[in-house]
């Protein structure tokens, strides 16, 4: 591939990186495995980046890329390092208003997220997206009615969890 | 309000990632992928070198009989034909992992790889089985036209079935303990999330 095409891939990532931020901090625990997934997936969106024809939106083809990357392609951490806690590192500097209480429930709503399988962090990431169903269920792959009765259990399911950890 | 959509309320304003700059981006690209894809490919060439180099480097008998020489020939041609029809089949399996292909799709053309390194290992432990059988008929064959006594024939005969059978059990054992041991532990996650889609699908329908 030439340089101009590596130019303008890193031009766009680098202004969609978030995309991958987002997806990383649902699937990773702490930051070395949100460092660790993020390259992944780095590497396989410029391995698929001569498949983007440009008329679909640049962050459409990435999350699905970086989706399917958490899912199917990551293996896990290469090597274990010392270990900083994801959400003690940057739930702190998340809003501009701090306000404790509301960080203490995003953060219980996290831990609830993150104890999801790979397949209910997928459906909660498009549904946190404003993913419609038809999008949700071309992307996983499944039928429209499946994804929105799984979405549904989903929301029970962590309503359950949070009320298990005695609530917010 | 419900937990997810509180969450929702803040997901989109929230950009507080460490920004990575360009040059760090355009480092990353040019890395080594850990995917299970290239651990698949990787495996799955070194077994087509091992089995490929047993099979030239075991040492061939020369064959009295103009039945076993024909017998081997047909097999040594059987065997290149089924390893060329492998190689062939893992290629193009490959080729159709794309990353960009919706879940489902991506995590069965993963599972498709690995059944064909599945079936390639089970091949060559039935050739490897064949063989040794043919080898024990020829024995007897031998033993019977130098005209060895009934005792040393039925020895022969009694201690070539034990071993025939106890290789089996062998092959079989080895056979999923390698699968066992080696995918198990790679496609462990792929395995666990595959059976999450394919239970959405069937609890629904």
């Amino acid at each position: 591939m030439n340089k101009n095409k590596e130019i303008e891939f890193v031009g766009l990532l680098e202004q969609h990186q978030n995309v991958l931020h987002k997806i990383c901090k649902l699937y990773a625990s702490d930051l070395d495995t949100h460092k660790d997934l993020f390259q992944e997936m780095v590497i396989q969106l410029w391995r698929s980046y001569p498949t983007f024809k440009g008329d679909s939106k640049f962050t459409t083809w990435a999350y699905r890329v970086a989706l399917n990357t958490a899912i199917s392609l990551y293996r896990g951490k290469k090597r274990k390092i010392t270990t900083v806690d994801w959400d003690n590192s940057l739930q702190n500097i998340c809003y501009e208003e701090y306000d404790p209480a509301q960080e203490e429930k995003l953060k219980t709503l996290y831990g609830a997220v993150r104890q999801l399988n790979d397949i209910e962090k997928a459906l909660v990431y498009m549904y946190l997206e404003d993913k419609d169903y038809t999008e949700i269920s071309e992307t996983l792959g499944i039928s429209e009615v499946n994804a929105r009765v799984k979405m549904n259990r989903i929301k029970t399911k962590l309503k359950s969890m949070i009320n298990q950890n005695g609530g917010y | 309000m419900d937990g997810l959509d509180l969450l929702k309320q803040h997901w989109k304003d929230n950009n507080s990632f460490p920004k990575i700059q360009k040059n760090e981006l355009q480092a990353m690209l040019h890395k080594s992928s850990s995917s299970i894809v290239k651990w698949i490919f990787t495996i799955c060439c070194v077994e087509f070198i091992v089995w490929i180099t047993i099979s030239i480097f075991i040492p061939a008998e020369r064959e009295d009989f103009l039945f076993f020489q024909v017998a081997d020939v047909i097999y040594n041609v059987v065997f290149y034909a089924f390893i060329f029809f492998f190689i062939y089949q893992f290629y193009t399996l490959l080729i159709r992992i794309k990353n960009t292909s919706n879940t489902r799709k991506l995590i069965e053309s993963i599972l498709a790889v690995r059944t064909n390194a599945h079936n390639y290992i089970r091949f060559n432990l039935i050739a490897a089985y064949a063989a040794f059988g043919i080898q024990f008929i020829q024995l007897i064959v031998k033993e019977y036209t130098h005209r060895s006594s009934w005792g040393e024939m039925i020895f022969v005969l009694v201690l070539g079935s034990i071993l025939f059978t106890l290789f089996g059990f062998l092959f079989i054992w080895l056979f999923k303990l390698y699968f066992k041991i080696l995918y198990g532990i790679l496609l462990k996650k792929l395995n666990s999330n595959y059976d999450e889609l394919i239970r959405l699908e069937e609890n629904e329908t």
